[in-house]
């Protein structure tokens, strides 16, 4: 079900301010409907990557090109078209303390422009799909991890993002969620989104069987589905 | 069920409130000196309006003896009565009645017996022909000859002082109100500035979700602008009661000159918008400012 590449990296370098590279000649493609994993151990550079993968920040060499457009050369106002088919599940979430669960996951569809009757029907089944139903109102501080987890994950697939990318999205979920949660993403990767998630969960990477990026002190390795890493690529 | 509330918390901005009470300030001085500028402007207006055209000859009373001499008075005005219903480019030259008089004065002097003991001068009332070119230096000299007890006021000299005395106030109002507009938008800059920076990562996550600049200068624009108008409100409310204690004050003042101050239906309505540019202004300057201030980030 994989076709063109939507994400394409070329010897891309990143470092912050004058500091050494956090990223190094990072090459890969993603083909479109395409399922992979992120790993590598903590401080190996999964969520500079990721950022630069939601466009938070440019790299500091090499090309990137997302649904074929040379990001680096897009004037400014064409970049809230491109970030609009990415869908991010932040580690922390970054939901809007002050707004409703269901505003939070309104979020994309009001700044796209969305006609609010459209909003409400599709914000609502959807937090009732991932559970938060009885908490339509609810603010985040008074929910608790694992229903914040759920509302990030809600408003970053509202969209229906084309590329969906998420950083340990089942960090504080039970191996029973966490599963609940992987089967929302491969449906929603059967359905033609590209999906990458960065995890640390060596069980999840087993059961769903997909290949792998792996980072190792800011280079990348990629790896089919069920490989063993071999330790020798560590620097 | 969905709260029509800004994406951005602004309600946890230290500096919110302090822009309605500045902008209260602003707007109490902007309504206070457009209202003290248009009603000089009004009343000028009304002055140069019945004044120009026309002049005023006064023939000073008589003594004989030391004691006023109502005959030789009346003669020499008569004898100036002639003089000017001679000069070309007069339209009409009137003596004024005794009863015209003392109707004058009644405002300033008061009416009964005190008017009757006064060696009241007598008074010509002259109206000049429009566009016509009056040489009234010579028509002085002519009237000084004939008639010496005859002084001539040409009103033109004292409304020009007025006209400039009133053009030096505008200036200073469109100075004051300069300064005022100017404050107002650094005003808001600075708020806006400290607010952007205060919600730097809702910022990011809205730029993240694919927002535009325009789609954050807006909700900046509509709340600088609520937080304006919480402001405007009140202080044009302020000067209100001021300009109406003022307006009875000036009418009480008889005599026909600060009484005619008023301000007409687009004067009114000039001041009623003042709240509302206001508002306006500071929108619109933090939908600039932030769209400035957003450029530079990625």
């Amino acid at each position: 079900m994989t076709g063109q590449n939507i994400v394409e990296f070329d010897g891309v370098g990143l470092r912050y301010g004058q500091g050494a590279e956090v990223l190094r000649d990072i090459a890969f493609a993603l083909p479109e409907g395409s399922f992979h994993f992120l790993t590598g151990e903590s401080g190996a550079g999964k969520t500079s990557l990721l950022s630069l993968l939601y466009l938070a920040r440019p790299q500091t060499r090499g090309q990137i090109r997302l649904f074929g457009y040379n990001v680096a050369a897009l004037p400014r106002d064409r970049l809230p078209e491109i970030r609009r088919s990415i869908g991010v599940v932040f580690q922390d979430f970054r939901l809007l303390d002050h707004l409703s669960a269901t505003d939070n996951v309104a979020l994309p569809l009001r700044v796209a422009g969305y006609p609010e009757s459209e909003i409400a029907k599709r914000v609502n089944e959807l937090l009732i799909w991932v559970g938060l139903g009885n908490h339509l109102n609810a603010t985040p501080p008074t929910l608790s991890g694992g229903q914040k987890q759920s509302v990030a994950i809600a408003r970053a697939v509202i969209n229906r993002p084309r590329l969906l990318v998420a950083d340990e999205p089942t960090g504080n979920m039970d191996d029973k969620s966490a599963a609940r949660l992987m089967r929302l993403f491969v449906e929603l990767n059967r359905r033609g989104t590209t999906v990458i998630i960065a995890t640390h969960n060596e069980g999840l990477i087993r059961s769903f069987p997909f290949p792998r990026l792996h980072l190792t002190n800011g280079r990348l390795g990629v790896y089919p589905a069920g490989a063993v890493i071999r330790e020798a690529f560590r620097v | 069920m969905f709260r029509k509330t800004s994406d951005l918390p602004f309600s946890k901005d230290a500096l919110g409130w302090f822009l309605p009470f500045m902008v209260m300030l602003m707007v109490f001085f902007a309504t206070l000196t457009t209202a003290g500028t248009l009603s000089l402007n009004s009343m000028l207006s009304r002055w140069s309006r019945s004044l120009s055209g026309t002049l005023t000859v006064q023939i000073l009373p008589f003594e004989t003896d030391g004691r006023i001499d109502r005959k030789r008075t009346m003669q020499e005005a008569e004898e100036a009565l002639a003089v000017l219903r001679k000069t070309p480019g007069i339209a009409s030259a009137n003596l004024l009645t005794d009863r015209q008089m003392k109707e004058l004065l009644k405002p300033w002097i008061g009416g009964g017996a005190v008017l009757d003991d006064l060696p009241l001068p007598y008074l010509i009332d002259v109206r000049l022909m429009p566009d016509a070119e009056t040489d009234l230096d010579m028509l002085r000299t002519l009237l000084k000859n004939r008639t010496p007890n005859a002084t001539m006021d040409v009103h033109k000299l004292w409304l020009g002082k007025l006209i400039a005395l009133t053009r030096r106030l505008d200036g200073l109002a469109s100075l004051l109100l300069t300064l005022v507009i100017t404050s107002t938008s650094i005003i808001v800059i600075y708020v806006t500035i400290s607010s952007l920076s205060v919600h730097k990562p809702v910022i990011e996550l809205l730029h993240l979700t694919g927002a535009h600049d325009s789609y954050i200068a807006v909700q900046y624009a509509r709340r600088m602008g609520f937080l304006a108008f919480c402001g405007a409100l009140p202080g044009f409310l302020f000067v209100l009661p001021i300009l109406m204690t003022l307006s009875s004050a000036v009418a009480g003042i008889q005599g026909g000159l600060l009484a005619e101050a008023r301000f007409d239906l687009a004067a009114k309505m000039l001041l009623c918008m003042i709240p509302l540019l206001a508002t306006v202004l500071a929108s619109l300057t933090a939908f600039w400012t932030v769209r400035g201030m957003l450029r530079r980030l990625l």
